[in-house]
């Protein structure tokens, strides 16, 4: 019996030790409160967390500052280092060429430039924007990489307007998000105000030119200048030609008067009499030239052969020998037999054949 | 020799300038008679195998009303022409679908619906080619007039909380149109 009265007696003392210790603690926490919250209103700390009220559970031990417990510590750091880290995405937001904000209709090219540059190093795209429609306003028709002048790359974006609103307000392009070659950077632009404004009115005027909806593009003519520009150039080039040929028509005659046998003969008789010895001479000398030895009345086959252009000539010049014979041995003039016309004759048939 | 060879090839280009000067006056004197033909009525015009007249066709049908025909028409001439034709094809093709559209108006919305978007895509694909097309953009224009396409309440009012209901579509246990 005495031993349990002594039991409850450290039981109820352990009890009253307990109340008073948390009754304390209480006044404690309730005291700090006001002042904290008199601090807050003092220095207005935005990111201050709230102060609890009432009891507060303390909390855990700082690791760092109880080396005490060495045996659950380092489960931790090595789950630490089993997970990478999670990549840090940075934003780059480059100088974007400031557009006109202003004064736009429906169908209308905006044209967005943004240089490919940071801290004055070259940005390298991953790929370029994909060309859809962005939004409710705008389409992205084209996207490219330029350089300008001073060499420095430009992203080049026109964004075509495909939708209008009932009144003139601002719009926006909208904002680039688009992942660069250096991983977990990404480049970044806001969006740009612009102020886009309708065509029509709500209610069509009805009047010329303002009605419903503008009328059909009527059947095209035939654009003619084409043709005509083919068919000028046709004949341009026709009518070139044929000068061309007519000047080397006239150099041939020409050369072949300075150069063929017959031809200078032709030249030569006539400025001689017509009966005179020295026209035979030269008509002889002619038909040496062309067979290349002399020619008389035995050996004619051989300027035949040398120049069949003469064929058609064969009597004339059988003739012609003929009479040279009485011509030059006999010495008397023979009729019938005219050097300068046979001459002429053959002049014709050599340039002919070969001018 | 030589000068008989560069006369011979002379003679020759004077022939061929001669064959091609009357091509071209042949194809010249072709589209002289056509702009006269259409200078006198679509009808006269269509009658000639020219994409030009492919295209008077096509508005002769569009004016007689047919709209399956003309659609036919200018889908046809959109896939082979190109530049100013092409052009004006498009445009034409969608003020086919926009004066369908307006026949039936704002009343019967299901029917206009429809053909406001096919002339839409017509004149935005025109718009593509010629930015300045200024009748293009008029039209385009009263077709988003007939079916506008307004900014979705996503996108314009303040952001949702999360797991919120989007629409009342989409609330449980709520059918529209029934008790």
């Amino acid at each position: 019996m005495p031993s349990f009265w002594r039991l409850r007696l450290l039981s109820a003392c352990a009890a009253l030790a307990l109340v008073c210790c948390g009754a304390t603690q209480a006044q404690d926490t309730n005291a700090a409160a006001p002042a904290a919250g008199a601090d807050s209103n003092a220095a207005a700390a935005p990111g201050t967390p709230p102060q609890p009220t009432g009891y507060v559970i303390p909390p855990p031990p700082d690791p760092a500052a109880a080396p005490a417990e060495p045996a659950a510590a380092p489960a931790e750091p090595a789950a630490d280092v089993a997970t990478p880290p999670a990549p840090a995405i940075s934003a780059v937001n480059p100088e974007v060429d400031p557009l006109r904000p202003f004064g736009y209709v429906i169908g209308d090219i905006v044209t967005q430039r943004v240089v490919l540059e940071y801290d004055g190093k070259p940005l390298e795209l991953g790929a370029l924007p994909p060309l859809e429609r962005t939004g409710n306003w705008f389409e992205r028709r084209d996207a490219r990489v330029e350089r300008d002048a001073a060499g420095r790359r430009w992203l080049v974006l026109d964004y075509q307007i495909i939708n209008v609103p009932e009144e003139l307000r601002a719009i926006e392009l909208p904002a680039l998000d688009i992942e660069t070659a250096v991983s977990g950077r990404r480049l970044q632009t806001t969006p740009m105000p612009l102020t886009v404004a309708p065509l029509t009115p709500n209610v069509v005027l009805a009047r010329a030119g303002l009605e419903e909806m503008r009328p059909d593009d009527p059947a095209p003519h035939i654009d003619t200048a084409p043709y005509e520009r083919g068919l000028h150039a046709a004949l341009y080039a026709g009518a070139l030609l044929v000068a061309l040929w007519a000047a080397l028509a006239l150099l041939r005659q020409f050369n072949a008067r300075r150069r063929l046998p017959f031809s200078r003969a032709q030249r030569d008789i006539a400025r001689l009499d017509a009966g005179s010895i020295e026209a035979w001479r030269r008509l002889h000398r002619a038909l040496d030239d062309t067979a290349g030895q002399v020619v008389r009345d035995h050996n004619l086959p051989l300027l035949l052969a040398r120049a069949p252009w003469l064929a058609p000539l064969e009597a004339d010049l059988r003739r012609f020998f003929e009479a040279s014979q009485t011509r030059f041995f006999a010495d008397r003039a023979v009729d019938g037999v005219e050097p300068r016309t046979l001459c002429a004759q053959a002049a014709k048939l050599e340039r002919s054949a070969l001018a | 020799m030589k000068l008989r060879s560069v006369a011979s090839m002379l003679a020759v280009g004077i022939a061929v300038s001669v064959a091609v000067a009357a091509w071209e006056g042949y194809r010249l004197s072709k589209a002289r008679d056509f702009n006269r033909l259409v200078d006198s009525g679509i009808d006269a015009a269509a009658t000639q195998d020219t994409p030009q007249a492919e295209f008077a066709r096509a508005l002769s049908l569009a004016a007689r009303n047919d709209y399956e025909g003309a659609v036919r028409a200018y889908k046809d001439l959109s896939r082979s022409s190109d530049g100013d034709l092409l052009q004006s094809v498009l445009y034409n093709l969608g003020n086919l679908h926009l004066r369908e559209a307006l026949q039936f108006g704002p009343e019967s919305i299901g029917k206009s619906l429809p053909l406001a978007e096919l002339a839409k895509s017509s004149y935005r694909e025109l718009l593509r080619l010629n930015p300045q097309h200024w009748d293009a953009k008029y039209n385009l224009e009263r077709a988003l007039r007939l079916a506008p396409e307004r900014e979705s309440a996503i996108e314009e009012g303040p952001p949702l909380p999360q797991n919120s209901e989007r629409a009342v579509t989409t609330m449980k246990a709520f059918t529209l149109g029934l008790p």
